[in-house]
């Protein structure tokens, strides 16, 4: 993570875009893709490397720079100001320092016993 | 010792989990969401999002959880660009979400009559924070859907840790939260539901703190009108999407900003799209296409 704040993530994609780049992510490496199948191995003790491995390549979508554009009239302004909010917003104040989640560490941990704590999968 | 309760709330089921906690601590918890739900369901006509939507252009007094409420709502759709927009529920209403079918309320009432096409945008929805007081412009609706759902996960866990536990999870529907310590290990797992299947998970991640939400279409849709219709509106045309996802999750620090980045990843005009955006906010995720494939970010290795 560097220390650019959200929304310059946001701008900077989409100058990026603007610009003609490519299809790449974050690491200037192809995007790739990865069957539903293949994932669920993975999940169930084969190690994240061997995962990404088993991932396929696949060519950028030659339609994704003429779809890149934001909206088109942008509706992001309100009479509100976020910044010059005081700082009692403690749950707001903590994500604008950090919007990532912490990953568990990188050590090699059966995890299936726990694969029954909860689950996300749309709004039920 | 871990504490764990399932119940309905926000017209979806609830997942509770308190690490070194005892039954008090969830019955807390339990109130407490049900508590802002009747601030915040549209279809409850004295909630205070009602009240709103009732009233356009009148300066409202309300509790500093719906001050919460608009301005996560409204910092989200700055974050996005415009991208996740609360004021597509006209566009909801006329597309026939109109009452409440997964749990308790009536029908959603308004000040105004809904109309098809873009949403207003948040331009000219007042917050004071010092006062508590929102006002909505005239013509403009506030869907808190699945926003709401995110920062109550975010609101509930914090407390729950504040009044003692080690550890605290709270999943509304899917938009879920984790806080300090795992029941099991030094880390939470969540499934990621393949929504073609919901009794297999797609992946699963593990984090040591976040959150997780989940948007798919094939979950709250229903027929108006003759026309299959779902709860995802693109708020620049009022339509749903048609870019062949099917579902997408996003891995980020809080449960609000989640629940915003994944329905902004549904309403991308390609998969990709979707991927590209989520990882160039530093965030993580995936997609399910209406293929049944998986397509991952990049930054979502970490927590694999």
């Amino acid at each position: 993570m560097t220390d650019l704040s959200t929304e310059d993530r946001i701008r900077r994609l989409q100058e990026r875009r603007s610009a003609g780049a490519t299809g790449q992510g974050s690491n200037g490496r192809p995007k790739r893709t990865v069957p539903a199948k293949a994932s669920r191995v993975a999940v169930f003790g084969v190690s994240t490397t061997i995962m990404l491995g088993m991932m396929t390549g696949m060519a950028w979508n030659a339609g994704l720079q003429a779809v890149a554009a934001p909206p088109a009239a942008p509706s992001t302004e309100s009479s509100w100001t976020f910044m010059a909010s005081p700082p009692q917003y403690s749950v707001l104040e903590q994500t604008r320092s950090g919007v990532a989640a912490v990953p568990a560490p990188t050590t090699v941990t059966p995890i299936r016993q726990t694969l029954s704590i909860t689950r996300s999968g749309g709004s039920r | 010792m871990t504490a764990e309760r399932r119940m309905r709330v926000m017209g979806s089921e609830a997942h509770l989990l308190a690490v070194g906690g005892d039954e008090r601590l969830l019955d807390d918890a339990e109130q407490r969401l049900l508590d802002l739900e009747i601030k915040w369901s549209r279809f409850l006509p004295g909630s205070e999002v009602s009240r709103l939507n009732a009233q356009p252009g009148q300066e409202l007094a309300v509790s500093h959880d719906t001050v919460l409420l608009f301005s996560a709502a409204v910092e989200a759709n700055r974050l996005t660009l415009g991208w996740f927009d609360p004021t597509v529920l006209s566009a909801l209403l006329v597309k026939g979400y109109t009452s409440n079918r997964y749990g308790a309320g009536e029908e959603c009432r308004i000040g105004w009559q809904p109309t098809a096409g873009a949403a207003p945008g948040c331009r000219g929805i007042d917050i004071d924070p010092i006062l508590n007081i929102v006002r909505m412009p005239a013509g403009t609706g506030f869907d808190p859907g699945g926003i709401g759902k995110g920062l109550a996960a975010d609101l509930v866990t914090e407390e729950m840790i504040q009044a003692g536990a080690a550890g605290a999870l709270v999943n509304l529907g899917g938009d879920l939260r984790v806080r300090g310590q795992a029941p099991e290990t030094d880390f939470w797992v969540v499934d990621i539901e393949d929504p073609f299947n919901p009794d297999l998970p797609v992946l699963a991640v593990r984090m040591v703190e976040g959150a997780v939400a989940s948007s798919s279409t094939l979950i709250r849709n229903w027929v108006h009108r003759g026309r299959a219709e779902h709860h995802l509106i693109d708020p620049r045309t009022g339509d749903g999407p048609a870019n062949g996802v099917a579902a997408a999750s996003v891995v980020a620090g809080s449960g609000w900003m989640a629940e915003a980045f994944s329905k902004v990843a549904m309403l991308a005009p390609t998969p990709l799209d979707a991927l590209e955006l989520i990882d160039g906010v530093g965030l993580s995720g995936l997609v399910v296409k209406e293929d049944g494939t998986v397509e991952v970010s990049s930054g979502l290795g970490a927590f694999l």
